[in-house]
């Protein structure tokens, strides 16, 4: 009897063990194969550019099995990088505002062991994943050499530069001055700057119309800020200027002509390079430190070209 | 290293001959789980084969469909464009009139019926703006006659073409990604035929939706090409290819139609290409394989666990079915090995497989007569003792008889009468007491008496050197002995002990009983030996080589009395026989010990 229930026990024990063996696994992998979530910090600045990291963002999730989720910055990054923690991002990207903001936001990030990548700038703190970014020297020596082409070698150039504490806009006027020192017939004006505020702006342009055959505007206002000058003065034609970016208003001063040159990148890239890194985190891989994104210089004609239409003009939702 | 190989091949075979791999245990459990694991493995790989081919068929067959489906959407929404833009055509060129708050009123409630309209205008056939809804400043930089919808519609007049999606900058304030519908339309105005094109500009999100909405598995997308030249209408990551981090085989795809399989940056991917009607593009649907065949991975997955868990199962049931099989047979080496040992008591259960059950009958079988032939060993070894030991017994008479009668014949010739009727009377009853009418038991009374005329003979054929004395209880006296133990004794004292004594010997034998042991003691005064020499006088040579030494030297070196200890001890146990103790020039003492065993009633010695 007893050796009866010992087999008997036994048999049940092979037909559990049968039964588990051919079930399912208990626990399906992520839904669709979901590797992580990603939170997208939206860079301060609205617009055409934010809009096609977003996209980029967006096409880079789907492709590399990521789950996006968009966190507006209403309060500051600091808080808006919380809220995504909170949400249960493992990376967010970024496009930080201080270096101060970005140490804050990493080691935030790093006591919730989430990582961090940012987008467009190289601040120099420790603890950052990756960084996507132009590079900004080259792109002011794009802007020097447009403006050198455009005064044909010969004129007085204005450097409009940023008051702002972030390293890029500095890279972009050394860039600039770099490559219009190697113009012997140029004489470079570096000693305007547009403060903080769109008003400074307008009171640099002002002063500089006057007195400079072209105007290089390391930031988007500085452009747009000398464009309203040239126009105001009914003096288009004759001054040059090169700007930086791809918001509406400088394109459509660059398509009316205002604005001669607009040195531009890639958001969609950038955002498609930075969740790229932020899937190889994801995936316990070793993301670049650094990707750098190529810019290119658009002039009123090739803005429409095929290639830069997709470039300077995202599909808006 | 040939040679090196072989030999460990063939170490290698030795040892799992010689391991527990070569058992009927692991033979059994093992052949019993490659057999079902290779059924099931089979099995497995067939199965594996079909769903594999099944899983593929379907993913090629709800892809075609899936872009086919959106081919048919896309169709149909280029079909309700052509539509509104023959409605807007009708309405606005019918009477060659397009000025006047009736028509704007017309345009506007189409317009309101559908929300992807961006706008519409009419130029003339040099690029002037005629007419807009809704009503919006056209650019100063703007270039109609540049644009590519404009020179599409004064190529090919009165036919609906469809433009590459692309940014409309004709009017102030925004840039919205359009398709253009353009036409070169001529109107009879104010009598006079004027060529006009009727712009109508359709916001790309709706295409756009329709085509991202479209899912092929996680990764995968679709993508439009436009089939006359070859452009890609929309991409999903178009940046990502001006950027030349993505590339795409739009050459094949233009050619193609239906499905195929191609290989792009090391993967493989199912490319379904369907035409769309009316509007000249091809729509291409993208699937990644390793996606697609997840069916297939799961099934081996699948596959795997189920043989793996079968194997386990397989295993434990073919340990436990082998060892049913081998323990019986355990159950027999066992038993084997305790009769190695010497128990041939054993016997073995009978029972378990049929196999086993017959080999343990015949195992028992044999251990029975194995016992049978040892105890027939053991009888017929004790008669051959019985045998060898009375012809010894037998051997002891004739020389002494000779020795006695030459003493008598002496004594005749000495005329001493009286010592010769002694001797004669003596010599007689001792005869007698031998006989003993062929008994071996006699009573102590009797072989004492025995050993009194025997000592009587000697006293007087060695001319009474030595004096003897003969005592004995009366318990003694009835108990019953092997017969004649006392003979060689005596005549072991006599011709070793006294022969070559200087002094007057003297032989005391005692019978009593000591605790249920009858104890026979015969003690001398002669030479006497080494202790050493009195403990080896019952080792020594064995019974053969005991013969041939008595046949040498016809008397003693202690045989006979081994032989008395030998034959004590076959009748009575190892635990009975002669005992020694002796000293050089003191004398000789020897017990005989057996146990006491009275004479029954009524029998006459």
């Amino acid at each position: 009897m007893r050796l009866l229930a010992r087999g008997s026990l036994l048999w049940a024990a092979l037909a559990v063990l049968l039964l588990q063996g051919c079930s399912e696994r208990g626990q399906p992998p992520a839904e669709d194969g979901i590797i992580g979530r990603v939170a997208l910090i939206a860079p301060q600045m609205d617009g055409a550019l934010a809009d096609s990291i977003r996209l980029g963002a967006e096409a880079a999730a789907k492709e590399f099995g990521c789950e996006l989720i968009y966190i507006e910055e209403v309060t500051g990054q600091q808080n808006a990088a919380e809220k995504a923690l909170k949400e249960g991002a493992s990376v967010l990207l970024l496009d930080p505002d201080s270096s101060g903001q970005l140490e804050a936001v990493v080691e935030m990030a790093q006591n919730n062991e989430a990582a961090v990548i940012t987008l467009n700038d190289v601040y120099p703190v420790k603890g950052v994943a990756s960084t996507v970014t132009i590079n900004n020297l080259e792109a002011g020596r794009l802007a020097g050499s447009a403006m050198a082409e455009l005064l044909r070698g010969k004129g007085k150039v204005a450097l409009l530069g940023s008051d702002s504490r972030a390293p890029g806009y500095a890279e972009r006027a050394q860039g600039v001055l770099e490559e219009l020192g190697r113009q012997p017939g140029i004489t470079v004006d570096d000693g305007y700057s547009c403060g903080t505020s769109p008003d400074g702006c307008a009171e640099a342009a002002r002063q500089l119309i006057n007195e400079v055959d072209g105007i290089i505007a390391v930031q988007e206002q500085g452009a747009l800020s000398a464009a309203d000058e040239s126009l105001r003065r009914g003096e288009g034609s004759r001054i040059r200027i090169v700007g930086f970016g791809s918001e509406t208003p400088q394109l459509e001063l660059l398509q009316d002509g205002i604005i001669d040159r607009l040195i531009v990148q890639s958001g969609f890239n950038a955002g498609y390079l930075g969740m790229k890194q932020a899937g190889m985190v994801l995936r316990g891989e070793k993301p670049e430190v650094k990707l750098t994104l190529a810019t290119k210089a658009v002039t009123p004609d090739s803005m429409f070209w095929m290639d830069n239409q997709k470039l300077l003009f995202p599909f808006v939702k | 290293m040939k040679r090196l190989a072989a030999a460990a091949w063939s170490r290698l075979r030795q040892r799992l001959r010689y391991s527990r791999f070569s058992s009927i245990q692991s033979i059994v459990a093992w052949s019993f789980s490659i057999m079902i694991v290779l059924t099931i493995g089979i099995v497995a790989l067939l199965l594996h084969e079909k769903f594999s081919a099944s899983a593929e068929r379907s993913a090629f067959t709800s892809s075609g469909q899936i872009v086919a489906q959106a081919s048919y959407n896309l169709e149909d929404y280029v079909r309700g464009l052509s539509n509104f833009y023959r409605a807007i055509e009708k309405n606005m060129l019918a009477g060659g009139q397009w000025d006047g708050a009736e028509v704007d009123k017309q345009l506007d409630t189409l317009m309101v019926s559908r929300d992807d309209i961006v706008s519409i205008a009419l130029f003339s056939e040099d690029g002037a703006l005629l007419k807009n809804r809704p009503a919006a400043e056209l650019r100063s930089s703007a270039n109609p006659t540049g644009q590519g919808w404009f020179q599409a519609a004064i190529r090919v007049p009165n036919h609906l073409g469809f433009s590459l999606p692309h940014i409309q900058n004709l009017y102030k304030g925004s840039y919205k990604w359009v398709v253009s519908m353009s036409k070169r339309v001529t109107v009879i105005r104010d009598g006079q035929p004027q060529e006009v094109i009727l712009l109508v500009d359709i916001n790309f999100k709706q295409i756009d939706e329709l085509s991202s909405r479209i899912s092929l598995a996680r990764r995968g997308y679709v993508y439009i090409i436009d089939e006359g030249a070859g452009n890609i209408v929309y991409h999903p990551q178009q940046q990502l290819m001006y950027m030349g981090l993505k590339r795409e085989s739009i050459e094949r795809a233009l050619v193609a139609d239906g499905s195929y399989i191609e290989e792009l940056d090391g993967e493989r991917r199912l490319v379904t290409v369907q035409s769309v009607g009316n509007i000249g593009w091809k729509i291409v649907g993208v699937s990644y394989m390793d996606e697609l065949m997840t069916t297939r991975e799961e099934v081996n997955a699948y596959l795997i666990r189920v043989v793996a868990v079968a194997l386990i199962i397989v295993l434990l049931v073919g340990f436990l079915l082998a060892r049913s099989i081998i323990r019986p047979l355990k159950r027999v080496e066992k038993m084997m090995r305790s009769v190695e040992r010497g128990q041939f008591d054993a016997e073995l259960p009978v029972g378990g497989p049929l196999e086993v059950e017959r080999l343990s009958r015949r195992f028992n079988l044999m251990i029975h007569k194995i016992r049978g032939l040892m105890e027939q060993i053991v009888v017929e070894q004790e008669s051959k003792r019985k045998h060898e030991l009375e012809a010894l017994q037998a051997q002891i008479n004739p020389h002494f008889l000779y020795n006695t009668l030459n003493s008598v014949v002496r004594m005749a010739g000495m005329s001493r009468g009286e010592e010769v009727v002694t001797m004669i009377t003596s010599l007689s009853k001792l005869f007698r007491i031998s006989l003993s009418k062929g008994r071996t038991l006699i009573s102590v009374h009797d072989e004492l008496e025995h050993a009194h005329h025997y000592l009587t003979i000697q006293q007087m054929r060695f001319g009474r050197k030595f004096n003897f004395s003969i005592t004995a209880t009366e318990e003694a006296g009835q108990c019953l002995t092997l017969k004649l133990v006392l003979q060689p004794l005596l005549e072991n004292s006599i011709e070793h002990g006294l022969e070559y004594s200087v002094d007057e010997g003297c032989i005391a034998v005692d019978a009593r009983v000591e605790d249920g042991v009858l104890v026979l003691r015969v003690e001398d005064n002669g030479v006497g030996m080494t202790p050493e020499k009195a403990a080896s006088l019952l080792r020594g040579p064995s019974l053969e080589t005991a013969e041939q030494e008595l046949s040498r030297t016809g008397k003693g070196s202690g045989v006979a009395l081994r032989n008395i200890h030998d034959r004590i001890r076959l009748y009575y146990g190892a635990a009975y026989g002669l005992e020694f103790q002796s000293e050089l020039e003191e004398g000789t003492t020897v017990w005989v010990r057996i146990p006491a065993q009275q004479q029954a009633e009524g029998e006459q010695p």
